[in-house]
């Protein structure tokens, strides 16, 4: 047996315990199971009217329930007792050593409840820590012998006693925690990866509360984003509290209770400290409401950090237990658990983020197919309200100037986000506030809680107007939004557009708001970016139907010039050709000749359309530029610029041996293009009787030539425009300088694929535009 | 009198030729000042004014008013409603009716005809609505 060593055999013998007091404790082999058996005796023994074994573990049922009561009662009956025992004991031990005997006189209450004059409670201690009592009652009057019911001798040593069998009790009872930790627990929990995360939250507090037989457990995740703590589940089998009152009454000074224990590491990352917060210490110096602490009847708190491999916090557990300390046992088994749980959520959050990308995956390729179109926008938007499982979902773009925010897809009222301004709406919660942003650099979460909105996004920055503060929504509504910036493909520091999701409730169900979380802006980031390159793939689209667009209006206003003055001069000849007076007076033989240039003008626009279909081949070969190619093209464009007056100046390179730029590979037709391209640009746009200027230069690393001339300005902000496929400046077209659009921009594709290029220097007047040729090109041979 | 507002100098020539070879008395002014002056100049005694929509603009009408251009004729056709409201004005523009962006009825106009039409066909309408001088 273990507790009748020789040694304590004697010590009780010395105390004068007789030898059918021995018999009564070898009874208390049993007493784990069931104490009834050896308090029943022993009430015998002492004449004691009422004896009962108060255990500091007051939510093992069965044990509350031990005890000799002098009258028969419910069950019921029986807590009311034991509740009132230890509250008499506690309250009379406050003032004094954890470990004296306490003794009470009459008193009303415990002579309603327990119909006994006097009581006399025992500590049971094990190292130190008070874990139970005993306790006897006398009926009536005071207790024989100085107010005892037996001599304090063998009161000790029957605690003692049960002080050994406690201990006992408690070491088996830590093993099989130990042992379920390993292996139950755990292999419990696991096997719920194959359920929602959700499901996988709710559960942790709920095993654990099991587990750890504790009266309430809560989980709560660690939003990186704005460093707080959010709570995923709580589990109170007790009281039955649900989240979302628990959230209202409690969440925020949770919150607050909770960061103390976290603490920020020289790397960045977060940790937590396991806390124990007592009544008396933080509770009270956080909040003057004390309200939630009675609400709950909290007396201890239990903080348990959860942490990822790598330290860091992915959340917390929170325990109570509502008047006593939480053994230290079981927060080693909660720190021993931690580990598990850490993996579990980790293991969860991946699947879940799997199982999304790969819903995105399928979803993305499908859209990629489709023309891009308003709808299509709104499906997005649609499927991500889905996903994210928000009310109202809006895709905004930013302009080409990056000012306006355009709305392509929404799922809620689009006139309402029709371009606005980028730099001024972020966003709107109530009637009165709406918050300002000069850059979305990170996402944003904002929500009300209670009276006040928060945002808790550390890096908001720039412009944060503070308004008179807002209570809902123009329709009484609870609002709560997440922003995620969708950035630039190829920039990632460059914000193209903004993911806005929102979730709103009547005033009432405030509790039920859905507050967006980390997850949620993982989610949506991932939409971002499959977003930012759905929408660069469809802004080349665009840009190509717009081109196509533009060319084919360029083409017919170009065309319809030349038609237009046919039509004149062959309408006019039609009607007066037989009239002789009218002959006399009008150039008859004029209005011929114009006919016919006209005819060759829309010639020469329509032919223009299939050159760039050969633009694909090259043939490089050794050429000079001036001697093979550029003097043909003086030859061409000379009557043309003498017929406006215009003289031709050259400037060439001082190159002392050569003089010229020298023997380059190139593709002879091509570079003719361009060079005609360019002589014929400067011409036509040149006002009368000025000087066009061509110039010879040279770079470290390139031959250039540049075409100088004066006239027609090229207006700013169109310096790309001229360059595009059908692109022309706008002044070009009003003053009907004909031409197709298509001239600079196959320069520019020629001169690009002789690894050179094309630039336009606009200092003001005069225009010049400058070919670079790469030196590479004079030792430069195709395969 | 009739007046061409264009700056296609040589493509409308034949249209102008048309009308006077016609036996009517035609003017053209082929800028917007030169336009501005000859309105001032003839006021009431013109008998039709035949009108295109994109310009160079300079003098009276402003880049901005005209959309860089684009609409000078609209600036021009505001200005004759206002001060010759008798005045008839046919528009004769490159420019389609639905991209004009105003509505030329509302403007004071009488009639709109897309370029690349035959002389004939342009007199044939705009000589329906020619200010019939005023009765002695």
């Amino acid at each position: 047996m273990l507790w009748r060593k020789k040694k304590e055999k004697k010590a009780a013998e010395d105390l004068g315990l007789s030898r059918a007091f021995w018999q009564l404790l070898d009874e208390l082999e049993d007493i784990g199971r069931s104490p009834r058996p050896f308090l029943e005796k022993f009430a015998e023994g002492t004449k004691a009217d009422l004896v009962g074994i108060c255990p500091i573990h007051q939510s093992s049922p069965q044990i509350i329930r031990s005890g000799i009561w002098p009258s028969v009662g419910t069950e019921r009956d029986d807590e009311k007792r034991i509740k009132t025992i230890r509250g008499r004991w506690q309250s009379g031990l406050k003032s004094r050593q954890g470990n004296e005997v306490v003794r009470l006189g009459s008193d009303e209450k415990i002579q309603d409840l327990l119909g006994v004059d006097a009581l006399v409670i025992y500590p049971i201690s094990i190292d130190h820590k008070v874990m139970g009592s005993l306790f006897w009652g006398m009926k009536q009057g005071q207790f024989p012998n100085g107010q005892q019911p037996i001599p304090d001798h063998i009161a000790n040593c029957i605690v003692k006693l049960l002080q050994i069998v406690y201990e006992r009790d408690h070491k088996i009872e830590s093993e099989r925690l130990e042992r379920q930790s390993r292996l139950d627990f755990v292999e419990s929990l696991y096997n719920l990866l194959d359920i929602r995360l959700s499901n996988i939250y709710r559960r942790i507090p709920e095993n654990l509360t099991t587990l750890l037989n504790l009266q309430f457990a809560s989980l709560w995740i660690f939003n990186e984003l704005d460093d707080t703590l959010s709570l995923r589940a709580i589990h109170d089998p007790v009281k039955k509290v649900k989240i979302s009152n628990f959230q209202r009454v409690v969440a925020k000074y949770e919150n607050t209770l909770m960061s103390m224990c976290l603490s920020r590491e020289q790397n960045g990352i977060v940790t937590g400290r396991p806390g124990l917060v007592s009544r008396s210490a933080k509770w009270d110096t956080l909040h003057r409401n004390m309200n939630i602490v009675r609400k709950l009847n909290l007396e201890h708190l239990l903080i348990m950090p959860i942490l990822r491999r790598d330290r860091s916090l992915l959340g917390v557990i929170n325990l109570y237990l509502e008047t006593e300390k939480i053994s230290e046992e079981k927060i080693k088994i909660l720190f021993a658990l931690t580990t598990q749980i850490s993996m579990l959520i980790e293991l969860g959050i991946e699947r879940q983020r799997r199982a999304l990308e790969s819903r995105i995956q399928e979803f993305f390729p499908r859209i990629l197919q489709l023309d891009g179109s308003q709808k299509i926008w709104d499906d997005i938007a649609k499927h991500i309200s889905k996903v994210v499982d928000c009310k109202i979902c809006s895709i905004l773009f930013r302009d080409e100037d990056g000012e306006l925010l355009v709305l392509k897809g929404s799922t809620g009222v689009r006139e309402k986000w029709e371009d606005k301004p980028y730099s001024e709406l972020f966003y709107s919660i109530g009637s009165g506030y709406t918050g300002k942003c000069a850059e979305l650099k990170h996402t944003i979460i904002v929500y009300n809680q209670g009276d006040k909105e928060v945002n808790p996004l550390a890096e908001w920055h720039a412009d944060h107007d503070q308004g008179e503060g807002f209570e809902e929504d123009s329709q009484g509504n609870w609002l709560s939004l997440i922003f995620v910036p969708i950035f630039d493909p190829e920039d990632k520091e460059e914000v193209i557009g903004v993911i806005r999701c929102n979730n709103k409730n009547r005033d009432d169900n405030f509790q039920k708001l859905r507050i967006f979380t980390k997850e949620d802006h993982d989610v949506l980031s991932i939409f971002a970016q499959t977003l930012a390159i759905f929408h660069r793939n469809y802004g080349i689209i665009e840009e190509k139907e717009h081109q196509k667009d533009e060319f084919i209006q360029n083409l017919s206003h170009e065309a319809l010039a030349p038609l237009n003055a046919i039509m004149g001069h062959a309408g006019f000849l039609q009607r007066f050709h037989n009239n002789p007076t009218i002959r006399a007076r009008f150039n008859i033989e004029r209005k011929y000749k114009a006919l016919v240039d006209e005819a060759q003008h829309l010639n020469s626009i329509i032919s223009a359309i299939p050159v760039m279909q050969n633009l694909e081949q090259y043939r490089f070969e050794e050429t000079r530029i001036y001697q093979d190619i550029f003097s043909s093209c003086i030859s061409i464009t000379e009557s043309l610029a003498e017929e406006k007056g215009l003289k031709l100046h050259y400037e060439f390179l001082s190159r002392p041996e050569k003089n010229r730029i020298p023997l380059l590979y190139l593709d002879r037709k091509k570079i003719h293009q361009v060079l005609y391209n360019l002589l014929m640009n400067a011409i036509k746009y040149a006002d009368n009787n000025t000087n066009i200027k061509i110039l010879e230069g040279e770079t470290l690393t390139h031959y250039t030539i540049s075409f100088q001339n004066d006239g027609l300005e090229i207006p700013r902000g169109e310096e790309k425009v001229i360059f595009r496929l059908y692109g022309r400046g706008s002044n070009a077209k009003t003053k009907h300088v004909t031409g197709t659009g298509t001239g600079l921009y196959l320069c520019k594709l020629i001169m690009e694929r002789h690894n050179g290029d094309i630039t336009l220097d606009r200092n003001g007047n005069p225009t010049i535009f400058t070919i670079h040729f790469p030196k590479t090109l004079e030792d430069w041979s195709p395969l | 009198m009739i007046l061409f507002i264009d700056d296609d100098v040589v493509r409308m020539e034949s249209h102008v030729d048309f009308f006077e070879a016609s036996g009517h008395e035609v003017d053209w002014a082929k800028s917007t000042s030169e336009a501005f002056q000859r309105l001032h100049l003839y006021g009431n005694d013109l008998s039709l004014v035949i009108l295109d929509i994109m310009m160079p603009t300079e003098g009276e009408v402003d880049e901005e008013a005209a959309k860089g251009g684009y609409r000078t004729g609209v600036e021009i056709l505001k200005e004759i409603s206002q001060e010759l409201p008798g005045v008839p004005v046919v528009i004769f523009s490159a420019v389609s009716e639905d991209n004009l962006g105003y509505d030329w009825r509302e403007l004071g106009a009488k009639a709109y005809l897309e370029k690349a039409k035959s002389p004939a066909d342009l007199y044939e309408t705009a000589i329906k609505y020619l200010k019939q001088p005023k009765e002695a």
